[in-house]
């Protein structure tokens, strides 16, 4: 629910502060998000599974995303298509994390038997 | 407390991550972003440059009609109306072959080379080579026009946009009328840019008199005439499109 309300606002801020990020970095921002809501799914999964640690989730947070803008600009730099790999491992985690919040959450919700 | 630790941070990383996705979103639908590579830009770049000298000629159309229309409009007095269309009705005459005109320019002079047929029994194919043929004329005038002749005849034929250079047996049919070698082909045009680009060494007219013995000069005139298209331009189908 927190998660929602924070893109909420996140969302509105955006809106109304019109943040200039210039074209060419376009690519590099997409891959970047992609890493912020892995970590962010991580987040919610440890916290549900009562396991958070905050400065694993910031170096994750920060260190996700970074390493996803250097893997963009490298393929860029060689040509290959990396950021595939980025794409593909954050994709599947997000799945992955997803598929075990929804578990433990309807385990929650289970009438005790 | 770990808990509630956990929520404020994702709520803060949730703001983080919307205002990166807003960031990178355009709500105004106004333009989209297309990555391209070097070769697209160039290809895009150049299609730029071609509509802008387009929207250029354009505009100076306008202006030009505008200021026709604005000239004889203001204009009371019908002789003086008359008097402007009479010059324009010249003007494009002038460029479209239907009077005669004079300027600097060159004039071109092929013939037959064939002295050496002289007491010969012509057998092969490459004696013909030394005979003026249709194309050989086609070629001149085309690279006449590319090198920026403004009025061109053949024989005293004017070069108009319905002409055919055709081959007809010993003769070349030009406007419908038969021609045949000596050729005099009248250019005008810049003189010294038309000799120099006909002489140069690539080019048709060139291999015509050196490698082919065909008899041809090439002289400079100050003062070229050029006889008006003789035939009369009907359109019966062409309509202009408004």
């Amino acid at each position: 629910m927190i998660a929602f309300l924070g893109l909420f606002v996140g969302i509105i801020i955006g809106v109304l502060w019109n943040v200039p990020i210039p074209d060419q970095f376009s690519p590099y921002m997409s891959v970047a998000i992609f890493a912020c809501l892995d970590s962010v799914f991580g987040a919610m999964r440890a916290s549900l599974a009562k396991q958070f640690r905050a400065d694993v989730f910031i170096s994750g947070f920060f260190g996700n995303a970074f390493l996803a803008v250097a893997l963009v600009y490298l393929g860029d730099k060689l040509g290959i298509p990396i950021y595939l790999a980025a794409v593909i491992v954050f994709g599947s985690r997000i799945f992955n994390n997803f598929a075990m919040i929804r578990r433990m959450l309807l385990d929650k919700t289970r009438p005790q038997i | 407390m770990k808990n509630n630790e956990a929520t404020f941070f994702v709520f803060i990383a949730c703001i983080i991550v919307g205002i990166l996705i807003t960031s990178n979103f355009n709500f105004n639908g106004g333009t989209k972003t297309v990555f391209l590579n070097s070769k697209d830009y160039q290809v895009q770049y150049n299609y730029r440059n071609t509509l802008a000298t387009e929207v250029d000629e354009l505009r100076n159309k306008y202006i030009d009609s505008a200021n026709k229309l604005q000239g004889l409009s203001e204009n009371k007095d019908e002789k003086n109306q008359t008097n402007a269309i009479q010059s324009e009705l010249n003007d494009e005459k002038t460029f479209s072959g239907e009077s005669d005109v004079a300027g600097q320019g060159i004039v071109i002079t092929l013939d037959d080379g064939t002295d050496k047929f002289e007491g010969k029994v012509i057998k092969s194919n490459s004696d013909l080579d030394s005979l003026i043929h249709n194309f050989d004329i086609l070629y001149v005038v085309n690279d006449l026009k590319s090198a920026g002749a403004e009025a061109i005849s053949v024989n005293d034929q004017r070069i108009v946009n319905t002409t055919e250079i055709y081959c007809v047996g010993p003769f070349i049919r030009i406007n419908g009328v038969t021609v045949a070698s000596p050729f005099y082909i009248k250019a005008i045009g810049n003189k010294d840019k038309l000799k120099d680009y006909m002489m140069a060494e690539t080019n048709y007219l060139y291999l015509l008199i050196h490698n082919r013995g065909i008899k041809g000069t090439i002289v400079k005139n100050d003062d070229v005439k050029i006889g008006s298209y003789n035939g009369n331009i009907s359109h019966e189908y062409l309509k202009a499109k408004s």
